[in-house]
């Protein structure tokens, strides 16, 4: 058998459905995989043997009966350790959850994607509570990276882009609130998907910042990361934000795709300061790839950037106010003291923050009268070692982990769908950019990511070992 | 904002929320304060009109 960890999500599926291979022969294999590297990358947090071998059985036993088991058909996924998981006590990074009782059902997302075919085989781990960009944990270590293991995955979901990085899922789910599935993308060098704010469901995904909370897939692939986000589309009356509009799948017309008719710009201003020279050089060369290098400003970026930090630190802060007063402690001293802090924030700042947040959505709608997609780095840099505690950029010293969201934070601070799309380098560790669409416009992105991929600009390739 | 008035923040508006900052997480939350109202300041500043209301729907 070919190594499944090696094929495309649609192939492998098409393997298993025309019995080929069984699911039971392919989840094994990813098991082996998972317990063979995962000692040295820490990339997950519990691993679901049992649960995975059961599922895969009983998927081979409804296909042999003739049930169309869908087309993610044994492939096999992880979850960032805040999505429920029947019968899993949902994490969220935190020690003191460890107390809390099992998930008595799977989040949407979750479920949407298992009843296409997926198999979950591990949860992942995260920096604590979502609130970081760099996947040290306290309790359950860091997340080292595959392509380079002592250097940073990135974070927030930094376990679920290191286990896909490294090939042991097809699919990893992630939340980005700030940005934390498009850096640990970025870091771990494969695709990832931050789609319009509204458009997937967050029910049974442990919150951050309501206002902010998104989830998405992480894949090696344009077409497996259409067809993970073509599964989670639909509207779920349980979350209070999910629209109630038609899906809009990608992945049926991706092969088509081309750059016809595209609008790319770059985004320049904010977007190009406090950058190392590969960042930059990354979008330039997709612009290039695309047929697009018209620069394009977005007034008060730094604003917006303001904005998302307060809403996060205010609403973090109350949310998690009542362990906040009883057992500080348990927090890790670093998360706990952005939540104290951000718990005192007085209501005028929030309320300023968010009503911001409506004048800088027509800024953006406005740019996008005339452009597709607009191209930005994902990070400022490549991921950082492990332990590195600065950046020097441009002569000037900087504190690293405050400055890894700075081109993130904005673009989600306004809901737009955005995909980061790693740019291989001629040395070294790749580095993402993101592709930013409209509102509702994903399939812009994908289109963009499908023509970078199509011409070798854009690749995830296994990490190799 | 000052550590000065960082600290005199907490012991003002803490009790106000019922939390108790203890001594040795004062400097983390006011270090962390600091960068808060630092990152408010330009954005406090901000004229915006009275019709823009919070409304977190995005269209295209």
């Amino acid at each position: 058998m070919t190594d499944p960890a090696t094929l495309a999500a649609a192939d492998l599926s098409a393997l298993v459905l025309s019995g080929a291979v069984s699911a039971v022969e392919v989840t094994q294999s990813a098991l082996d995989r998972v317990h063979r590297l995962d000692g040295l990358i820490g990339a997950c947090t519990e691993v679901l043997d049992k649960r995975a071998l059961d599922d895969a059985a009983d998927l081979d036993r409804r296909r042999a009966q003739g049930d169309d088991t869908g087309p993610l058909s044994g492939v096999p996924i992880v979850v960032k350790n805040l999505f429920d998981v029947d019968g899993v006590t949902t994490l969220a990074g935190a020690q003191f959850r460890r107390q809390s009782p099992p998930a008595t059902r799977d989040a949407a997302v979750v479920a949407r994607l298992r009843a296409a075919g997926a198999i979950l085989l591990a949860t992942t781990n995260m920096d604590e509570f979502a609130y970081g960009f760099t996947t040290e944990n306290q309790v359950f270590g860091t997340t080292r990276n595959p392509r380079a293991l002592n250097h940073l995955a990135g974070g927030s979901s930094g376990g679920s882009a290191a286990a896909v990085a490294a090939g042991m899922a097809h699919i990893g789910l992630g939340s980005d609130t700030n940005g934390s599935i498009r850096v640990p993308a970025s870091f771990c060098g494969v695709y990832g998907l931050k789609p319009t704010f509204g458009r997937l469901s967050r029910t049974g995904a442990y919150p951050f910042v309501a206002s902010l909370d998104h989830v998405g897939p992480l894949t090696r692939s344009v077409g497996d990361l259409a067809l993970a986000y073509d599964a989670m589309q639909g509207f779920d009356p349980d979350d209070a934000v999910c629209e109630d509009r038609p899906g809009d799948p990608v992945w049926p017309g991706l092969a088509a795709l081309n750059a016809q008719g595209l609008r790319v710009g770059i985004l320049d201003g904010w977007f190009q300061r406090g950058a190392e020279a590969c960042a930059l050089e990354a979008v330039e060369t997709a612009a290039r790839c695309l047929g697009g290098a018209a620069r394009v400003e977005l007034p008060q970026s730094d604003l917006a950037r303001a904005a998302a930090f307060i809403i996060t630190a205010a609403e973090g802060g109350a949310f998690h106010l009542e362990n906040l007063r009883s057992q500080p402690d348990a927090f890790d001293p670093g998360v706990r003291d952005r939540l104290l802090a951000g718990a005192l924030i007085p209501a005028a700042m929030v309320l300023q923050a968010q009503r911001f947040r409506r004048m800088y959505q027509a800024t953006c709608r406005e740019v996008f009268r005339d452009y597709d997609v607009l191209l930005a780095p994902a990070t400022p840099c490549r991921a950082l070692a492990i332990g590195q505690k600065t950046l020097t950029i441009g002569g000037v010293d900087m504190l690293a982990r405050a400055h890894i969201g700075i081109y993130t934070q904005p673009l989600s601070f306004v809901g737009l769908p955005i995909m980061t799309a790693p740019i291989p380098q001629a040395e070294g560790l790749p580095i993402g950019i993101q592709i930013v669409a409209a509102p509702w416009r994903e399939a812009k992105a994908f289109q963009a990511a499908a023509i970078l991929e199509r011409e070798g600009v854009a690749a995830a390739p296994v990490a190799e070992w | 904002m000052t550590d000065i008035e960082a600290g005199a923040f907490i012991d003002a508006v803490a009790p106000m929320v019922d939390l108790s900052i203890l001594p040795e997480h004062r400097p983390g939350v006011a270090n962390n304060l600091r960068m808060i109202f630092g990152q408010a300041g330009p954005l406090m500043a901000l004229h915006l009109d009275d019709s823009d209301e919070i409304a977190p729907v995005f269209r295209a």
